[in-house]
């Protein structure tokens, strides 16, 4: 009993984070049909500006709550930086036979790390969540496992922001830009759209994205610099498994990784060890059934 | 020639020398030394990624695996568990590389892009874990040492230097780079290499020349971990230890290397050597012995990134792309021009040379070559073809004609083994087919062309042919790499044959060009040069006469004729009447999916229900072909509506002055002037090539060539000509383009709103109601993904969308590209229309009679500058189109 519980709780609440990285990486994949490699460092990045705003600006005398809006804005600012330094520069591109990005996104991540680490702090820090107790609630032990507001402001965030995201996509004339970018840029702009303009849009959202998950996590993971690869890597793993620029997708995938996570975790004492087997193994048999994810839109080509 | 020669060799000798230089100047340098031996791994594991990532355009994050595995089985496995030699390593590694590829290989080749690196990603993380839990083997997190290291004191090299040892791996490292580099030259001018680029460039062409993809990636994929594997021996015999890494580790350093290749110059031979070198020596030798690290200190990952993404933005094709440009650069200011850039086209080769025939082919005449029997496929719940049944004789050209959406283009990737029928047999010379794939189709020897041209862009025009010269070679793997000799004659022949098919199209002289540079016309000429190289017994051509101008469609109809005569059969669709009454024996006629005729072509074009659901009543069926063109219109347009005299004035909606366009080294347009009247229709024409297209896209800002424009564009009282295109388009100009360029994935009310975007719903809606009610198949296909549409269907929508915004000006380029002559007529009927309403329109047209019917005044261009202009009416008559239109026709 405990152990199903332990396991609920962890897939949902890392599940949470992988989503949220997950739709980061759908939302620039959508416009650009690229994979922005910087995501992962967006959050770390995020979390070091909000414990920047709130512990030594503010010297947490001000809401987290309020920080969190702030740090949205600013991580923001940051993605449409990685845009401006990674991607505009490259002019138009064939993203399939012009890998250049891969280079660029990636040490943009690494870029942005490595200025916060010099400005900010380059050891590990931490915030506090997000909410002590809900409606008077506390938390609770449930057969033994602990599960804190924060858990809860995490998972129900995380299912809002998606949302709002997929409303934003699908029920949205921007939305449409966005798809119509992804398809054919020259045919989007011959619609009126400015492609250039969906782009740096995608790439805002993705950091704004970064920035809440960033301020979410906080309390579970900490705020370091060595749980970017880990983040960037599984993040993106959840983006494909669920079918990459599918929002629908991120969140299946992004769950299904947590859970798995949890579940390998609570099974044997070696997680380290057997969880990236387990979440192999998985995205093969999917993958084998489904060769552009669960949710992935099979590719239309007119021969 | 012998210059050239020379040239190829200098960077060989460079790298000779630089290596020599190397090892003999810092032999007593231990620290020197090492870096060395370092650059040279990774220059070696460089060249086996390259293989992926530059030939066959696959992207893994897993390499450095098989770098480490390489270590341990080579250097220590094949030693301390297996009894081998400690020299044995080397080939003990390949072996263990090779086939853990291919095992991860076999998992996610069937995947495409961004799929399968991720799975090689998870292999990166999953492999470490495993060793990790494995222990024994690997050592777990300590590693293990490589107990007994090769013995490396070659009689030559001196024996009193103490850093002895790492001069030997040093040697060895030189010979394994050697060895490497050899094998990849050999690779990149054999059939296997050209099979990597061709899956790269362009996957189902590769399939239906006989190239089993899937197996190829898989080799490929073999062929690069195998390579890293043999690297990372070299490096386990300088470290004297092997340690398996972390998992996120592992993936940074497989990232690692992709940066390397990447800044260097993916896909070309030099790039693994420089981005080795310039990156595990940094740039420590001009700093003069100071490394980078003792520079910047803790700074040093912050600079490496930003210079990384620095060189990436300033030289898009990498260190040696750049390097490469460079010195065409400086040969060009030094007037010694390479290769002559323009020759001139040589006289076409009126026979197709047969190889060999096939064997057993027991030529009967009257034999049923092709059978399709009750075939029917349904998309989306809409059954493209339905109980089709088709019979092609063997030595016949088949016509396949329909209105559009009649299922013509489903039906052949049917027989070709792109779509598997639901119900119904297709048999080919008796045998059924309707279960293998394309490749095995391919090799049962049926060839095809694409309705959207399907070359390798980035390859020449003869590798296009030799892709499919491919299921027609033999030379293993094996071979390719290692024993170039091997190779010579059947590369020679394989040569010598795609030269003769491509003089046989017409395009001698141009070899050496890349397909994609192409001209439309002459792509498909190229494609037809490539289906013809797997030397098929039929050969099926899926509009070939689209984008050709009346010359080039008679031309082609001798072509034709003459594959015909040299006894392959052709199934030919196409909508042009001239080409498919001119040269089909039999045709077969197909409505909604379902065959509703079936006949001579005389048979065909008296039959009534034809004449009714296809050609239309007022249609003559034999219209005039080529020759005629300047002649008057065809039948049922309206010859009457350009009548008014009505040139253009001060009240011009769009003018444009002295047009000059160049891209590289071509002038695509020279000086351009026109101009379009408020409610005018003014026909562009041209013949290929001429600059209709660039004109088009360069007024509505598609070209996005602001630097490279001169003159002046000025479109309702504003300079447009450096304006980007989506500003340009919501001052009221729509563009319907070349290619049609629809939002595939999206639906067809989903483009038609895009074609409305910015504007307020209830107009939007109005409008899209108008066009449904022009063009009602669209509204029956309402919410299915424009993709799926047929070529007609989607020229309609790409139509509709841009009349959705309501547009003052639309350029419309070669509306009746793909169009049934019937719908057709109602396009040009409704351009028209709108012209009357108060639109203006500047139309490119190839059937340059349709659009001066319609037009009030024309322009013609030559060679990138206008030739003539006037009155539409007069100018239909002038000879100076003949000239211009037609070429110099004989």
């Amino acid at each position: 009993m405990g152990e199903i519980v332990q396991t609920v709780v962890y897939g949902l609440t890392i599940g949470s984070v992988y989503v949220l990285v997950a739709c980061g990486y759908n939302l620039v994949f959508a416009t650009t049909r690229i994979v922005n490699f910087a995501q992962g460092a967006l959050v770390v990045v995020g979390g070091y500006l909000a414990w920047w705003v709130y512990a030594e600006l503010a010297g947490g005398n001000v809401p987290l709550v309020l920080v969190t809006l702030v740090i949205v804005v600013l991580t923001g600012g940051v993605g449409v930086l990685v845009d401006l330094v990674a991607i505009t520069p490259l002019g138009r591109f064939d993203p399939v036979t012009n890998i250049s990005w891969l280079v660029t996104t990636f040490a943009a991540g690494i870029v942005a790390q490595e200025l916060v680490a010099k400005t900010i702090s380059d050891t590990g820090q931490t915030l506090p969540p997000l909410a002590d107790s809900i409606l008077g609630w506390q938390g609770s032990v449930v057969a033994d496992v602990a599960i804190q507001p924060a858990d809860v402001v995490l998972v129900v965030t995380t299912l809002a922001a998606v949302a709002g995201l997929g409303a934003f996509q699908s029920r949205t004339r921007i939305g449409g830009a966005f798809r119509a970018v992804a398809q054919d840029r020259q045919a989007a702009s011959l619609m009126g759209i400015n492609p250039r303009r969906v782009v740096m849009l995608s790439f805002a959202l993705a950091g704004a994205l970064a920035g809440l998950s960033a301020v979410l996590v906080a309390p579970r993971l900490g705020v370091r610099f060595n749980i970017v690869l880990n983040l960037g890597v599984l993040g993106f793993v959840a983006a494909v498994l669920g079918g990459l620029g599918s929002i629908k997708g991120a969140v299946i995938g992004g769950y299904a990784v947590g859970f798995v996570d949890g579940l390998v975790g609570s099974i044997t004492s070696d997680a380290t060890a057997w969880q990236p087997i387990v979440v192999f193994a998985l995205f093969v048999i999917v993958l084998a059934l489904r060769p552009t994810g669960l949710l992935g839109r099979p590719q239309v080509e007119k021969v | 020639m012998i210059a050239r020669r020379v040239a190829a060799a200098l960077p060989v000798l460079a790298l000779v020398t630089f290596l020599v230089w190397f090892g003999n100047a810092q032999a007593t340098d231990r620290y020197w030394m090492t870096l060395g031996i370092e650059a040279l791994w990774v220059a070696t594991a460089l060249v086996g990624l390259n293989i992926l990532v530059g030939d066959l355009g696959l992207v893994s994050l897993g390499h450095f695996v098989f770098f480490v595995i390489g270590g341990f089985a080579g250097s220590i496995w094949a030693v301390q568990a297996w009894g081998l030699d400690p020299w044995l390593g080397f080939p003990a590694a390949l072996v263990v590389g090779m086939a853990l590829g291919a095992l991860l290989a076999l998992t996610c080749c069937h995947l495409r892009g961004f799929y399968l690196t991720v799975v090689t990603l998870a292999f990166g993380l999953v492999s470490t874990a495993l060793a990790l839990l494995i222990e024994g083997p690997f050592g777990g997190l300590q590693g293990r040492p490589v107990e007994q290291p090769l013995d490396t004191s070659f009689g030559f090299l001196d024996a009193s230097n103490p850093n002895r040892p790492f001069v030997g791996l040093y040697w060895i490292g030189v010979v394994m780079l050697g060895l490497g580099l050899f094998a990849t030259r050999n690779l990149r001018h054999s059939r296997w290499g050209r099979a990597y680029r061709a899956i790269r460039e362009a996957e189902l062409a590769a399939q239906a020349s006989g190239v089993r993809t899937y197996w190829y990636k898989v080799s490929g994929f073999a062929l690069s971990a195998g390579i890293v594997a043999t690297a990372g021996v070299l490096a386990a015999q300088t470290n004297l230890q092997v340690t398996m890494l972390d998992g996120t580790s592992m993936v940074g350093r497989s990232f690692e290397w992709l940066i390397f290749l990447i800044v260097a110059g993916v896909g070309t031979l030099a790039g693994p050597v420089v981005g080795a070198f310039v990156f595990t020596l940094g740039f420590g030798i001009a700093i003069g012995g100071a490394t980078i690290t003792d520079r910047l200190g803790a700074y040093e990952t912050l600079f490496n990134a930003a210079l990384v993404i620095a060189v990436v933005i300033i030289a898009p094709r990498g260190l040696v792309g750049a390097l490469r440009q460079g010195v065409g650069a400086l040969i060009g200011r030094l007037g010694m021009q390479p290769r002559s850039v323009k020759t001139a086209p040589l006289p076409r080769e009126r026979t197709l040379p047969r190889p060999r025939h096939r064997a057993g082919d027991e030529d009967d005449s009257t034999d049923a070559l092709l059978v399709v029997e009750g075939v029917t496929i349904r998309f989306g719940g809409l059954a493209a073809v339905r109980a089709a049944d088709l019979t092609v004789r063997t030595g016949s050209v088949h016509g396949l004609i329909g209105p559009n959406g009649s299922g013509k283009s489903t039906l052949v990737n049917i027989i070709t083994g792109v779509y598997r029928p639901e119900t119904g047999r297709v048999r080919f010379r008796g045998e059924p087919i309707d279960s293998l794939t394309v490749h095995a189709i391919s090799r049962r020897g049926i060839a095809r062309t694409f309705q959207n041209v399907q070359l390798c862009r980035r390859m020449t025009a003869i590798d296009n042919v030799m892709v499919g010269l491919h299921g027609r070679t033999r030379v293993d793997l094996a071979r390719s790499l290692l024993l170039p000799a091997s190779l010579r004659g059947e590369e020679r022949r394989a040569r010598e044959r795609a030269r003769e098919l491509l003089a046989f199209v017409g395009l001698s002289g141009r070899e050496h060009d890349r397909a994609g540079n192409f001209p439309y016309a002459d792509q498909r000429r190229l494609e037809i040069a490539r289906a013809l190289a797997s030397d098929p017994d039929l050969v099926v051509l899926d509009e070939p006469a689209a984008g050709m101008n009346p010359t080039e469609a008679q031309a082609l109809i001798t072509l034709v004729r003459e594959i015909r005569d040299a006894g392959i059969t052709v199934v030919l669709i196409e909508h042009r009447m001239e080409v498919v009454m001119g040269v089909s024996d039999v045709i077969t006629v197909l409505d909604a999916g379902e065959v509703i005729a079936h006949g001579t072509p005389q048979e065909v074009q008296d039959n009534p229900l034809v004449i009714e659901a296809y050609l239309g009543e007022r249609v003559e069926p034999d219209a005039a072909p080529a020759v005629d063109a300047g002649a008057p219109v065809p039948a049922g347009v309206a010859t009457d509506a350009g009548g008014a005299e009505r040139p253009a004035d001060g009240d011009a909606v769009l003018t444009v002055r002295g047009l000059a366009v160049e891209y590289g080294a071509v002038r695509a347009l020279r000086g351009v002037d026109l101009d379009v009247g408020q409610g005018e229709v003014v026909a562009l024409i041209g013949s290929n090539g001429a600059g209709k297209s660039t004109s088009l896209k360069t007024i509505s800002g598609m070209a996005e060539l602001n630097k490279a424009v001169r003159g002046e564009i000025v479109f309702a009282g504003e300079r447009v000509d450096r304006r980007p295109a989506h500003r340009i388009a919501r001052m009221g100009l729509a563009h319907v383009p070349e290619g049609r360029r629809l939002f595939p994935e999206s639906t067809v009310e989903e483009n038609l709103a895009l074609g409305g975007y910015g504007r307020a719903d209830a107009a939007l809606g109005r409008s899209l109601d108008a066009i449904y009610d022009r063009f009602p198949i669209l509204a029956t296909r309402r919410h299915m993904a424009a993709g799926l549409l047929s070529g007609g269907e989607q020229q309609m929508l790409a139509i509709g969308r841009g009349l959705a915004s309501d547009p003052q000006f639309l350029l419309l380029d070669e509306p009746s590209l793909g169009l049934a002559p019937l719908v057709a007529e109602e396009v040009f009927r409704i351009v028209r229309t709108l012209a009357d309403d108060g639109l203006s329109v500047l139309v490119v047209e190839q059937m340059a009679t349709r659009a001066l019917a319609i037009a009030d005044r024309g322009y013609v261009l030559e060679t990138g500058a206008v030739v003539a202009a006037g009155l539409a009416t007069r100018l239909a008559q002038d000879p100076v189109i003949k000239r211009a239109y037609l070429g110099d026709a004989d």
